[in-house]
């Protein structure tokens, strides 16, 4: 089965849009379960979008990544986290660094920025979906900024892996030609970095009976 | 012979770490090092035998060019198996002390042994694969195995810096991704995918890549693989995790780990050198490397605790090898080349020794570790001679080294950076040496037993320094044809 080129490069830009709104979802809602399965549904955009570039451009091992992308970002990670958060009480993100209200702000002047930023930057390889480069650098910083304003070990996760999945829609929109081995290592490397965080997760919640990062203030100077 | 070596020095590990792993949930802790250091050695064995032919007999590759060994992978290798040899030497003096304390059952030792040797053997692949796309599955695969023994030990302190090492370092692993991607990109289509990301191919194509994706693309590897260098402003990982990991991990994180990824980093800068000239690339790096300087220096003289303190060293000296990779120059570069790798052996040394006096007074504490030359004299004399040398005195190799990077520096037309490096060089180890003097003969420590060492114990921690005071007296002249191809390299036709 083909599409043509312009079918694939609208699918991903709608896609596209799709991963951005869910990204601003993510940033403002406060609830760990929500996060978790908005950002599977996000992975499983990406995933599609990479099949979308496969069926257009006949880049097989394109298909066979975005299946891996859907199958271990979208349900089995999401298993795992899921997994962690019955294990442990806390189930909202109760005093974030910044209120939803600002995170949504600021999630808004990402968007524009990343917009604004990506312009004048033309790559060469493209199906021509214009809007792929801007959400994928958009979704990276909606990451960071999950990061950096929440104090949930949950959260912190959820916030790298959507960092993740702007990386992961660069690379399968605009440089799809990636050797194959390179994409299974990063999404190899991914599953691992989650069983990790997994594992210290669990020691966590053992030694400090909290999956609160408050705890972690000990370290200074 | 070399695709045999190759594949050696990547599966030999791995076959150790499963073995390990095995033995250990049989309950034999004994087997479980036996089978992980069979597997380390014949590595670090095939990685010196790969690197000393490729020395001599000029690149070596194998596998259709996806492992290419040129005199700068060969430096790599040489020092990853320097260092890896020492933390593998010292393991199982402090597995022996858990031991004693009555912590850890077998199974745990299993593990320690496997991932230890998936740590050494990630670490000396990353040099041979001419890929900066494997490079990154590389590095980050070290990243991953180096967080779980970072936090070894399960006291809640380390768990912390596992977890912030984990999170920090997958976000700048990120970076470095994208900024993969983006070499990738700007090959265009002009390359086929498979040599799109051959360092050697990259190099060679320079001009024919696009100018503002790779800017961008050095951009990104910077901080990315800056974070994993402990680069300032993305270095706050690295006192946690230096300073809560077992010290034979501790050596290798800061001897041997650093290293390679600063070797990432600079395969970028030389990809960006032969497509645009040095000045961008080389700019960055001398700006970074100051700021490292800068910001290592407070912390570095207002320290408290032992095992940080040796960690901002290693964030000083990574900075200060990053500005000797800006400045270029052959000066400032042979000073390179001797500075990493005399830091590696020095900064390994120091971190099993101080480990050794940690476990033993049970405080990372400078004040409670006073007088450390009277009570633990192996450990505390291996440390003070230790910090001598990487404070920079002579005679050493990192003294030298220093030196030819200031004064390269100046040849090369950054008086100013290379003047305001020897200040905060200096003050540095004013800092440095402070503390530790205090640690040696210090009045104030922990009451306890003279504590004696076995001789083996004593020479994991003296041989390495005594190769880097070796290193500053005398060059073999087989040693100085190595740094020239060196220097070759890495001057990029610029040098």
């Amino acid at each position: 089965m083909t599409i043509s080129a312009a079918t694939a490069s609208s699918l991903i830009d709608a896609f596209a849009a799709g991963i951005v709104v869910l990204g601003v979802f993510i940033a403002v809602t406060r609830s760990l379960g929500r996060m978790i399965w908005v950002t599977a549904l996000q992975s499983m955009l990406v995933g599609a979008s990479a099949v979308t570039v496969a069926l257009a451009t006949g880049i097989e091992h394109l298909a066979v990544g975005g299946a891996l992308a859907i199958a271990v970002k979208g349900v089995v990670v999401p298993l795992v986290l899921g997994s962690i958060l019955r294990q442990s009480s806390v189930r909202t993100e109760r005093r974030p660094i910044v209120s939803p209200r600002i995170s949504f702000l600021l999630a808004v002047v990402i968007v524009f920025v990343a917009t604004e930023a990506t312009h004048d930057v033309h790559v060469s390889a493209t199906l021509g979906a214009t809007r792929a480069l801007p959400a994928a650098i958009s979704t990276l910083l909606t990451g960071l900024l999950i990061v950096m304003t929440r104090r949930k070990t949950l959260s912190l996760v959820v916030g790298l892996l959507v960092f993740e999945n702007g990386i992961a829609l660069a690379a399968f929109s605009l440089v799809y030609a990636m050797p194959l081995v390179v994409e299974l290592g990063a999404l190899f490397d991914l599953l691992i970095v989650v069983v990790v965080a997994w594992v210290y997760a669990r020691r966590m919640l053992d030694v400090f009976g909290t999956l609160s990062t408050d705890e972690l203030r000990n370290l200074r100077g | 012979m070399t695709e045999l070596l190759a594949l050696v020095i990547a599966l030999a590990p791995v076959v150790g770490a499963v073995a390990a792993w095995l033995a250990g949930r049989r309950g034999d802790a004994r087997l479980a090092m036996l089978v992980a250091a069979a597997g380390m050695l014949a590595a670090f064995a095939a990685a010196s035998g790969l690197a000393v032919w490729a020395l001599a007999s000029g690149p070596e590759s194998a596998f259709g060019g996806l492992v290419t060994v040129d005199a700068f992978s060969a430096y790599v290798l040489l020092l990853v198996a320097a260092v890896a040899t020492v933390a593998l030497a010292a393991s199982p003096g402090y597995l022996g002390h858990v031991r004693a304390e009555g912590a850890m059952p077998p199974l745990e030792e299993g593990t320690y042994w496997a991932l230890l040797a998936l740590f050494s053997g990630g670490l000396a692949t990353v040099p041979l694969v001419n890929n900066l796309g494997l490079i990154w599955v590389g590095i980050e695969a070290t990243t991953v195995v180096s967080a779980l023994l970072v936090g070894f030990t399960r006291l809640p302190r380390a768990i912390e810096a596992a977890w912030k090492y984990l999170i920090l370092g997958s976000i700048g692993i990120g970076f470095a991704l994208l900024g993969t991607m983006l070499v990738f990109a700007a090959a265009g289509t002009a390359a086929d995918s498979a040599n799109a990301l051959a360092w050697t191919y990259l190099v060679a194509h320079g001009r024919s890549l696009d100018p503002g994706l790779l800017r961008l693309a050095f951009v990104f590897a910077l901080v990315g693989y800056g974070t994993k260098v402990g680069l300032a402003p993305f270095h706050t990982w690295l006192p946690d995790a230096h300073s809560q990991a077992p010290g034979p991990i501790s050596a290798l994180l800061s001897g041997a780990g650093l290293a390679v990824a600063l070797y990432a980093l600079a395969r970028f800068h030389l990809v960006v050198v032969a497509a645009l000239g040095p000045a961008f690339s080389s700019t960055l790096l001398v700006v970074f490397g100051l700021f490292s300087l800068a910001v290592a220096l407070p912390f570095i003289v207002a320290q408290g605790d032992l095992k940080r303190l040796l960690a901002y060293s290693s964030i000083e000296h990574l900075g200060l090898a990053t500005l000797a990779l800006g400045f270029g120059g052959r000066l400032a570069l042979l000073g390179f080349a001797l500075h990493l790798f005399c830091h590696g052996l020095a900064k390994a040394s120091a971190f099993v020794a101080a480990g050794r006096l940690v476990e033993e007074a049970g405080s990372h504490r400078i004040g409670r570790l006073g007088g450390s030359l009277t009570r633990s004299p192996a450990s505390g004399r291996s440390l003070l001679a230790a910090s001598l040398l990487l404070s920079g005195l002579p005679p050493s190799g990192i003294f030298v080294a220093e030196l030819a990077i200031l004064f390269g520096g100046v040849a090369a037309g950054w008086t100013l950076a290379a003047g305001a490096a020897a200040v905060l060089l200096a003050l540095a180890m004013a800092g440095l040496l402070f503390h530790m003097a205090r640690v040696a003969v210090g009045p104030d420590g922990v009451r306890g037993a003279r504590v004696a060492v076995r001789a083996r114990t004593a020479l994991i921690m003296a041989a390495p320094l005594a190769v880097v005071v070796a290193a500053g007296l005398w060059t073999p002249s087989p040693v100085s044809a190595a740094l020239d191809q060196l220097v070759a390299i890495l001057g990029g036709g610029h040098g």
